[in-house]
This record gives structure tokens, sequence and C-alpha cells, in this order.
């Protein structure tokens, strides 16, 4: 609680950049995206509608689905706070597996549950990767599956653990790799003598193949941008120096520069694996190819290059195969595959403290508690949180129907800008429960409706076109305009007051819920109009062709885009 | 016990969000800017507040920390504008931004000893170059602390081992 405080309270949103609301908005939208057409939300991009085939986590689906009820940003806060203490049992009781007993395999918990990766994902604001029991219960399972001895069921649990790691996120299956190949590879081995260590192997691959092969089509159908769109979207593979410096405690200027970016390894922990052969001698319990595989994944994670070829040896997949997508995520966040060394190492020190302890009691609780700074002092937590309010603008319950949100189009030198206005956008929806023009999730590549449409709007009631914009948007379906007045810059500010009466209908303006908006009712048609997606992506195309999307300062926005007449 | 000192904190947690300050701050601004101030928007107010080094917010007076504190109700986002009066210009716009913020928030800027000056925001109120040497500082304090741990733990490892070496010398000397 302390660690992730204040999330126990469920009074705010978590995070210093704009992923906490986005994900708040997911949990909201996910009893939407299971009961309609599968992950399809009419909803969010609004007149076309979305489909949502890339979810980072399909397993919060079914946990918004059920206790969506609760409220999006209290939903997100209590899971955060019951997915670090879950994480946390989960990791001691591999190092117990390992051979760790109590209290000291606690160590094992606070390494991989309240490491820098965690802090990370917690400050970021997508909280879901610490809803991580998996990964430790896969490694469980896994390092009892690759035993002598071993019976296939130990097998289909390590599967059926792996794919709910997977179903997590992409990012803890890739993570897990490590772990199902050093694991494994002893047992490979000896299979050439001894076939008997195959089953329970065998087992885990059948159990983990169906899902799998569903999550692989589904990610192929769900759309989305392939490689080399992941390579230009930003954190780009970082250099070696880079790398190492986010392994170590984060500076002052990580949330600010640094996008709260750090993987900082516990001293601890790595202390400990360091002095194990020392300490611990045999390998009774498996704790060298533990320790192995931990270390192997830190070196993947130092030398990224390295790893990607590993995954594609034979040259270049095609750009948008499954396989080339997961090795250009993977580039960008390579220190992310640590999990796996956060783990491995935190339960190979915690067997090296319980062995410790046993002749010198009292250093081992100095050691305990040194691994107590390396949770909260090293990535100064809860201290560094931020957090948001989750009370939405009252001016949106003025009208009803499909709003379109408009925002400064560059208005901050704040990192992620378009993403900040995407995810409130959306979360406002959460709340107000209205259809909205954005694309609540965007791959890379991905073009949204409501950034045409804000520009397309903004450059028509600059230019005193203000009846012929709301001609458009209520041919559209939109029931209003929603103005985010308070973040514009004073010229342009002035200007659009002024010329929103001429969209025609009532005004309403609030400055509760964070911000000052002004509402505008266009009074659309009781059935909205339909469109052909065609029709539709033809006319985003032709908008972008017009720099209505990049990066040009609003009065130098060119072209007036017509979007297509409805047949 | 634990219950009510939850509470207190809950309480406390919501009380925040009654009124926001934010503070915003320049480090030692070069000699060519006379004085600075910051206008902007909070919600549907505008504000037009001065920078001084007079110990307002969290510095001490005379320090070359130029600070100004902004209190409102609670917003997520300030756009705000900071200007100078310099000797070449009596109104130099140095930065023009739209910034996140939460409670007790601080917006810093460093000044470039350029004419006109460049803005940029940085962490801490300290010049580039201190700033640099604060940041390898938590580098260097990182890497101590590491060997702290280390060496703590061969002097631990170390100890236990040589308990047992002289009941080994025993027992063969005993043979």
């Amino acid at each position: 609680m302390l660690w992730t405080w204040p999330a126990i309270t469920g009074l705010h949103l978590l995070g210093h950049h704009p992923d906490g609301p986005g994900t708040a908005w997911f949990l909201s939208a996910s009893g939407r995206l299971l009961s309609g057409g599968w992950l399809d939300d009419p909803f969010t991009g609004w007149p076309a509608g979305a489909h949502y085939g890339r979810p980072d986590s399909f397993l919060q689906l079914p946990i918004g689905a059920l206790l969506g009820w609760l409220g999006a940003a209290r939903l997100l806060s209590w899971l955060t706070v019951a997915g670090v203490a879950l994480s946390i049992w989960a990791a001691e009781r591999f190092a117990r597996e390992l051979g760790a007993r109590a209290p000291w395999s606690l160590l094992a918990g606070l390494v991989f549950a309240l490491s820098g990766l965690a802090s990370t994902a917690l400050l970021e604001g997508y909280p879901y990767h610490l809803v991580n029991p998996w990964m430790p219960l896969f490694a469980t399972a896994w390092l009892r599956a690759t035993r002598v001895g071993a019976r296939p069921q130990d097998g289909v649990w390590a599967g059926v653990w792996f794919v709910l790691t997977l179903l997590t996120t992409a990012w803890l299956g890739i993570a897990s790799i490590p772990i199902a190949l050093g694991f494994a590879a002893p047992a490979l081995m000896a299979a050439r003598h001894s076939i008997d260590r195959l089953w329970p192997l065998l087992a885990a691959a059948l159990t983990v193949a169906l899902p799998g092969l569903f999550y692989a089509m589904a990610f192929s159908a769900g759309g989305g941008g392939g490689a080399d769109d992941l390579a230009t979207a930003g954190f780009p593979t970082p250099d070696l120096g880079l790398t190492l410096r986010r392994f170590l405690p984060p500076g002052p200027s990580i949330d600010l520069h640094g996008y709260t970016q750090s993987a900082a390894l516990p001293a601890v922990a790595l202390a400990l694996t360091v002095a194990a052969p020392r300490v611990l001698g045999g390998d009774s319990t498996g704790w060298r190819r533990v320790a192995l595989t931990g270390a192997g994944a830190l070196g993947l994670a130092l030398a990224p290059v390295l790893a990607a070829r590993a995954l594609s040896p034979s040259g270049t997949p095609s750009q948008d195969g499954l396989s080339s997508v997961i090795i250009a995520a993977f580039m960008r966040f390579p220190d992310r595959l640590s999990w796996a060394t956060l783990l491995c190492l935190g339960a190979v020190g915690a067997v090296v403290l319980s062995r410790l302890a046993e002749r010198r009691p009292r250093a081992a609780a100095v050691l305990l508690a040194l691994g107590l700074v390396d949770a909260f002092v090293v990535p100064r937590l809860p201290w560094r949180q931020r957090t948001m309010q989750t009370d939405v603008p009252s001016a949106y319950a003025a009208h009803s129907g499909p709003v379109l949100d408009v925002w400064p189009q560059n208005g901050s030198q704040a990192p992620a800008w378009d993403l900040w206005t995407t995810n409130l956008g959306c979360y406002y929806q959460s709340v107000h429960q209205r259809p909205v023009a954005d694309l609540c999730l965007v791959s890379p590549g991905q073009v949204s409706p409501r950034m045409a449409l804000q520009n397309y709007t903004v450059a028509g009631l600059l230019t005193d076109q203000g009846p012929t914009v709301a001609e458009t948007l209520r041919s559209l379906g939109f029931g209003s305009v929603v103005l985010h007045a308070g973040l514009f810059q004073a010229t342009d500010q002035a200007h659009l007051l002024r010329a929103l009466p001429t969209l025609g209908g009532p005004l309403e303006s609030s400055t509760d819920g964070g911000e000052w908006v002004v509402a505008v009712g266009l009074d659309p048609p009781t059935t909205p109009p339909q469109h052909a997606d065609l029709h539709w992506q033809e006319w985003l195309n032709a908008c972008i062709k017009d720099a209505a999307l990049k990066n040009e300062p609003l009065r130098q926005v060119g072209g007036f885009c017509a979007p297509p007449r409805v047949e | 016990m634990s219950a009510s000192l939850l509470l207190a904190l809950a309480l406390s947690a919501a009380a925040e969000d009654a009124q926001l300050t934010v503070e915003v701050v320049v480090g030692s601004p070069p000699p060519q800017v006379g004085s600075l101030y910051v206008k902007g928007n909070w919600l549907d107010k505008e504000f037009a507040q001065a920078l001084t080094d007079d110990g307002d917010g969290s510095a001490p007076t005379g320090d070359g920390i130029w600070t100004t504190t902004l209190r409102g109700p609670p917003t997520r986002m300030i756009s705000l504008d900071l200007i100078a009066t310099t000797q070449s210009a009596p109104s130099q716009l140095l930065a023009s931004t739209t910034e996140p913020v939460g409670d007790r928030d601080r917006i810093t800027f460093a000044l470039s000893n350029t004419s006109p000056p460049q803005a940029t925001r940085v962490a801490l109120a300290r010049p580039a170059r201190q700033l640099e040497r604060f940041e390898t500082a938590t580098t260097v304090a990182g890497l101590g602390w590491f060997a702290l741990v280390f060496g703590y733990v061969v002097w631990l490892v170390d100890g236990r081992f040589q308990r047992s070496e002289p009941r080994r010398r025993r027992r063969g000397d005993r043979t």
C-alpha cells in the first residue's frame, strides 16, 4: 500500500504521463468491447467506429467487464494495489520453490514487484504490468516441469501460467522467453538419454499452442502498423550507455526528460547472487540455472541487437509478420527483458539470504532492510508519484450524442502531447459515456479521426466558416463540439471563442473537472448517417496530405478538407 | 490504529484537491535579464505574476533562484508564457508551453547566457553545468550504493566462512 500510495484511496488517477487515463478508459470500455463485435467499439472513432484488435492486455478485458461498475479510476487504483500484493506473494512462492525460507523469501517479492521496472509501470500509468503473479507462477511450475521426476501436469500448469502472462501484456510474455529456454535447457539436453524428461515440456507446449495461435491470429487481424511504423513511433533503441544508465538509480531529470523510464537493478539481490556459489555450493534445487537465466536475460537486455538476431536468425521476415513486429517492439524497450532477471536473481538472492540467516540472522535482517532501500529509496516511491483528478468537466452533460473534442494541436512542449489529448478525451468518455471521435488505442501507423476533424473544425472557425463546419459535423452525426478553451494560446482562444456561437447551437461552459471547456450543441439527426469506411479513410488520407495532421502551427493549417458526402 | 492512520491519510489525499499550488522557478537568470514574469491561463482566469528572488515558495532569499507561486482551483494543465525584460527588449517571450500539473508541482526553467536568452525546461533550478554534475553525482551515488551493499555481503560471507575454518584446523591438529 505504501509503495503504491495513494492508489489504495481510489481517489485519483496516478502517473506522470498520459498512459494512466488511457488505461482507465480501457477498463471502462472492456464490457462494451466484449459484448458487441469482438473488440469493436462503436463509441470511439466516431463516425466509423473502432476496432481494437491489438490491446496491450487481453486480461484486462474480463477484469474491466466484471468490475467496471467500481468506476474506471477506482478500479485501476485498487487493481494496482492488489496486483503488487499478488506479485510479491507469487515471487516469494518461486523463491521458496528454490529453497528460500520465510521471512527471507520476502526479498524475492520486493525485488520483483517493487523494482525499477515496476516503478516505471506505476509512474508511467500502465499498472496492469504489475498485476503479474503469472510470471513467477510460470517460473515455479516450469522449474518443476524441467526437473528430474517432473510430471506432465507440471508442464500443463506452466503452460497455463505462461498464457496468462502473455495475456497480461505481450511485454511480459517476451520477458518470459529467457525463463522458458533457460530452465528447459538441461531437460532438453537430458532428453537425448531419457525421453521421460520431454513429456512435461510437450504438455506445456500443447497447453500454449491453442491460446498462442489465437493470440497470433488476433494480433494479425487487429490492424495497426508493422515493424517500420513501430521503429519510427518514438523511443528508438537505446544505446548501451543509455541502457546502462537505466539500470542505475534514476536521476532527478528522469520524469521530465527520461519519460520515467528506469530499470534500476536491486543491489542486494545482485550482491547475494554473486555470493551464491560460495554460500550455496551444490545445486540440488536448480539455483544455478535460475541465476544463469537471469544473467542471460540481463545480457540480452544490454545487447538488444544480439537478441533481435537470436529471434530472427535467418534474416528479415515480412515487415508486418508477427515476429518482425515483436522484434521491433522489443527493440524500443529492451530493458523490459530484465523482468526475468529480477525474478530469477530475486529468488536466488532470497535462497542465499535464507542460508546466511542460519548463522547470522541479524546480519540477514540488515540485508532484508537494505532490500527495502532498493524498493523505496532508489526509485523514490511513493514520493515521485503524481496524482490527477478523476472528475470530468460538467459541460459534457449539457448535450447528447457523439462529441467532438477540439484540443490545440502542438499545444505544449510536454512530451506526448497528442497522447495527452487522446487519452484525456477517452478518459472523459468513460465518465460521460457519449461516443467520441478519438481512437483510444492507437497503434503506430494509425490515424485518429478526431485529429482530422479537430483541425478541420479549427481551420473552419478561424476562417469564419462556422455554419459549414456545423452542417458537416451534423451530417456525421455529432451532437456537440467541446472546445478545450483553457489550453489554447490567448489569440487563438479569443478568436475561437468568438467564432464558436456560429456553429449555431446552445453553449455551455464549465471550469470544474480540471479544465475550462466550452461545449456547443449541434442538434444532430435522430438516426446517425451510415458511412462507408472506405470513403472515410480516403477523406482522412486527403486531410493528412493537406498537412492537417502534420506538425504545422495552427495558423498555417492548409486546406479545408470537405468530408465525403453521405450517400 | 492502522485503520485510523489510513483514514487520516485518505482524508488528507482528498483535501489536496481543494486548492492547487504550482511553483514556477527560474534558476540563476543571466545578467542581461532584468525581470521575469509569467502570464497564462488558469482554467478561465488569466494570471500574470512576477518572479522574484525574495524567498517566495521554497527558495531562500538572494540565492539566484527566482520563483513565484500560482494557486487556484484544481486543474489538470496550465498554459503559461515566461517573459523577460532584457536590455534589448522590454518584453521578450522566452517560453510558451502548456504543462500537465499536480499539486505542489514545480515548473522549472533554465535560461542560457545568450541574447536573447533561450529557456529550457529542467528538473532542478541549477545552471546547466551544475545540473550535469548533479546527474553525475546521482549516478556515482548509485554505484556507491552498489559498492556498499557488495562490500557488506562480501564481509558477511567471508566472516561466515572464516568462523568455520578455525574448527577445521582444530580437527586437523587433533590428528
